[in-house]
């Protein structure tokens, strides 16, 4: 177990969710925090309640999409701190639909570009500093759709499959090297991502149930737990493990209970 | 039950080398009206002339997976054409092979994951709406073996192939009560332009050991118009490589130790 007093922490979407949960947690611990995200209001206000605390805190505002913002945020961390110890690669989005009925551009480009491109992109610019330090640590937000790919999930699914695949990679590359990588992997959560996953009927109809939902503080606790204590991933709840278990071992079942399941609400809306 | 291909309009991306040409002239034997798209067009004009010659019958049309307007410009020519299509083979892509810290963040990180990832969707995106009309049609995807297990050196490819994997997954089991079929293929290393297209000489040589298990590419081929005839949801090519993607599903920390070992050795920082 690692202390992770004065240890810079970079947290990507830190303006809500899971990370501003994170943010809040670490520097409790002791961080100091680099809040990165478009909302630039919303992380001085962080920055300011954090600072009150007794806390460090250095707002960025960034767009993950952008590679020139990507480094310049790797830049003013390095210059304001020297180091980063932590990259919490947390920013990310969903629109949950049938696949006909995604956007190509808003709906497929641009949440790859978020959910997964932006993810490489600050591991990318991150990387060369940590093997300078020959230490450091890059967590990265999956979910437990980077396990499982149901109906209405098709995009989220696959940038979330790739975040598992890249990280799986990556992490046999950097560990030898001193650079640990891990993995998060929630189910349900009650953020803001909920309002931004679209209208979809067959989505408002299979909600997930309280007690299989997990709250923004638990998964911050997860993730400073694993930055205490790298392990390679963390499934939260922890019972979605069977369910994920089910779902590699059992492929075809798997496809035919979730096909019929969702096939009414399919047929109903070609309908419309 | 195997069915006949004949009088199908096959969709083939990638079509102006390796898995997606061998796969075009063999699709034109079984006497489908292949489309050849791709960025090359004159690669794809000389292939298309060879199977007119040979009596098959194929068009070709430039595209760019990577760029959404001339995708959908491209398949709406291929409907005006056709009317339908049957068959989508979206083979488009390509591999960055060397450490992490290495792979440049425009060609090996963004471009490689809008043309084997995004590109994919997009192309699907195109011509899905057509086939759920009608109520029938498959669409092909090729992943890697790449999609199933992660290794060092390939970490931005096997993110897009995870990727393709789980599109794949995800829309067969949103249209498949719907008539349209959707298959995923993961083949193994194999002889095609993609070796020639690593990154650095040096990296290739070191991973030349593993690589001398590859197969021909057209062999790669037959079996995705073996798929085409009988669609099953998955194909991995060769199918002992499914020993060791569930190995590493089942005993992942096992895996990483192997590839720690692998990486401790080679992977020295500048």
């Amino acid at each position: 177990m690692v202390s992770l007093t004065g240890k810079v922490v970079i947290i990507t979407g830190a303006s809500s969710g899971f990370g501003a949960a994170a943010a809040k947690l670490f520097s409790q611990e002791g961080c100091k925090v680099v809040l990165a995200a478009r909302r630039m209001e919303r992380l001085e206000e962080m920055a300011d309640e954090i600072r009150r605390q007794g806390g460090t805190a250095l707002p960025v505002s960034t767009d993950v999409t952008e590679f020139e913002q990507v480094q310049a945020l790797v830049h003013s961390t390095m210059d304001e701190y020297g180091c980063i110890d932590v990259l919490f690669n947390n920013a990310g989005f969903g629109r949950l639909d049938w696949f006909e009925a995604l956007d190509p551009v808003r709906d497929v480009q641009m949440q790859l570009k978020v959910d997964l491109l932006g993810v490489v992109w600050m591991a990318r610019s991150v990387l060369p500093h940590m093997y300078k330090q020959r230490s450091g640590h890059i967590i990265n937000m999956c979910s437990l759709a980077g396990w499982a790919a149901p109906p209405l999930y098709t995009v989220y699914s696959a940038a979330k499959f790739g975040v598992r695949g890249f990280s799986e990679a990556l992490r046999r590359e950097t560990r030898p090297l001193g650079v640990e990588v891990s993995t998060v992997y929630p189910g349900s959560s009650s953020t803001e991502f909920q309002e931004h996953v679209g209208g979809n009927q067959a989505k408002k109809r299979f909600t997930t149930p309280k007690w299989l939902k997990v709250t923004p503080e638990e998964v911050a606790q997860g993730v400073v737990s694993l930055a205490k204590r790298p392990r390679r991933s963390l499934i939260l709840p922890r019972i979605m493990g069977l369910s994920i278990f089910f779902n590699s071992h059992f492929p075809g079942i798997s496809d035919r209970i979730q096909a019929r399941l969702f096939a009414p609400y399919h047929m109903k809306s070609m309908g419309e | 039950m195997a069915h006949s291909l004949h009088g199908k309009v096959v969709l083939i991306t990638g079509a102006s080398s390796g898995f997606g040409e061998d796969a075009a002239r063999l699709f034109a034997t079984e006497g489908c009206k292949v489309v050849l798209a791709a960025r090359r067009l004159e690669k794809l004009q000389v292939l298309a002339a060879e199977i007119q010659e040979q009596g098959g019958e194929a068009i070709a049309v430039p595209v760019d997976v990577s760029q959404s307007a001339g995708i959908e410009v491209m398949v709406q020519s291929v409907l005006d054409l056709y009317g339908q299509i049957d068959i989508l083979f979206n083979n488009a892509g390509f591999g960055a092979v060397d450490w992490f810290e290495n792979l440049e963040p425009e060609r090996h990180i963004e471009t490689l994951i809008r043309v084997n990832l995004i590109g994919t969707m997009l192309v699907t995106r195109a011509v899905l709406p057509e086939m759920l009309d009608r109520g029938s049609g498959h669409i092909i995807n090729m992943a890697s073996v790449a999609g199933l297990i992660a290794s060092p050196l390939i970490s931005t490819y096997s993110a897009s192939k995870y990727g393709v994997r789980a599109f794949t997954d995800s829309l067969r089991r949103e249209v498949a009560p719907l008539g349209i079929r959707v298959s995923g293929i993961y083949p193994g290393p194999a002889e095609t332009e993609f070796g020639t297209h690593l990154n650095q000489q040096r990296t290739r040589e070191k991973i030349n050991r593993f690589i001398d298990l590859r197969m021909t590419s057209g062999y790669v081929a037959r079996r995705v118009v073996d798929l085409a005839k009988r669609p099953r949801r998955s194909l991995v090519i060769p199918w002992w490589f499914r020993i060791i993607t569930t190995f590493d599903t089942l005993f992942p920390v096992v895996v990483d130790w192997i590839l720690y070992y692998f990486a401790r050795k080679n992977h020295t920082l500048e």
